[in-house]
């Protein structure tokens, strides 16, 4: 899972999820992107199971590209207990993701493949998203 | 190979704000047009199906724009989309003087199948899509074909193999455009334990991914 090697504070503040993605809205590296309509937190476990999705439907082609990465860190309290006793400790990271932003890419196969790849991933996320492509393909 | 050159016909427009909301609601673009010569900026509309039309060949995009009577010669710079929609937002003309040189993005469109995808079931990599030249806008080329055919596992081609008589190429002649890479070992999941040994190997390599991509990002 994706995880920062270290991070400044453990525990920080949660953002808005205001407005729209102002950066990594357009594709950068593919030639197909799946493209965020909402706006949420995801996981590190939901990038990586949408990781796994692409690489088994892609089996092994291609190539993929991760644009989120999880870098807040979310802290939680353990179960049955009181409120108050201080903040919860860390427990585990997401990334800020806002209407636009583009979540992964794939490069090296056919629009088929990506498109069957893409819509496996979406079904692992929380949020409503678009399959896009660069407009210069056909 | 020189480009072709799209008519595109345009309305002047009024600016603000408002005005372009209204123009959008009815498929149009805000645009402008500027350039070495031109003393004060023109605004104008252009239908968006037009634009599309445009933006959806991959080759330097000229046009013949005509505007109040005027045709202007001219080249499409800049289009901002909407993150969400992907609906051009507003596009920047630049207006072409047959003397004065300019700077812009060409195209690479590769040709054939290269020999190490054909014989070796290799990956053809592209990290480079387009190039920055300088040019005067009569030798503006339409896109740079290179091909591929002879190369084979692990071989690439940069900037410094181009054949660009005439244009001045301003990226770094070390830069690769694309790489034959090797086929992955392994084939398609067969058993759980396989399964897993290839989620645990593939870890590694979605982290050089997201790296990759956080670096050119910046």
């Amino acid at each position: 899972m994706l995880e920062p090697k270290r991070i400044h504070r453990r525990r920080v503040h949660r953002d808005k999820l205001r407005g729209n993605a102002n950066r990594g809205h357009q594709l950068a590296f593919g030639s197909f992107g799946l493209k965020a309509l909402e706006p949420k937190f995801i996981t590190s476990r939901q990038i990586e199971a949408c990781r796994v999705a692409i690489s088994r439907s892609l089996q092994r082609e291609g190539k993929t590209f991760i644009r989120i990465f999880p870098d807040r860190p979310i802290t939680s309290k353990p179960a049955e207990t009181r409120m108050g006793k201080g903040k919860g400790t860390l427990d585990h990271f997401i990334a800020v993701v806002k209407p636009g932003r583009i979540m992964f890419e794939i490069a090296g196969v056919t629009e088929e493949k990506a498109k069957e790849a893409l819509r496996r991933a979406s079904h692992k996320l929380p949020i409503k998203t678009k399959f896009i492509k660069r407009r210069d393909i056909g | 190979m020189k480009p072709t050159k799209y008519e595109l016909k345009a309305e002047p427009r009024d600016l603000g704000k408002k005005n372009s909301d209204t123009l959008r609601d009815e498929k149009r673009v805000p645009a402008v047009l500027y350039g070495p010569r031109v003393e004060e900026n023109l605004h104008f509309s252009v239908a968006e199906i037009d634009l599309e039309k445009i933006l959806s060949i991959p080759q330097t995009k000229l046009q013949k724009l005509e505007l109040d009577g005027k045709e202007y010669d001219t080249l499409l710079k800049r289009v901002e989309f909407h993150p969400v929609t992907d609906r051009p937002v507003h596009a920047d003309f630049y207006k072409l003087e047959d003397d004065i040189a300019l700077s812009l993005n060409i195209p690479v469109v590769l040709v054939g199948t290269a020999k190490g995808v054909r014989e070796s079931g290799g990956r053809v990599f592209q990290p480079v899509r387009r190039i920055m030249v300088r040019v005067l806008p009569e030798n503006i080329p339409a896109q740079f074909e290179i091909d591929i055919t002879a190369l084979g596992v692990n071989q690439s081609l940069s900037v410094g193999d181009l054949d660009a008589e005439g244009i001045e190429i301003l990226d770094d002649p070390s830069r690769t455009i694309v790489t034959i890479a090797p086929p992955k070992s392994g084939s398609a999941f067969s058993s759980a334990e396989d399964e897993e040994e290839l989620v645990g190997a593939e870890e590694g390599e979605a982290s050089e991914e997201t790296a990759d991509a956080a670096e050119a990002a910046e």
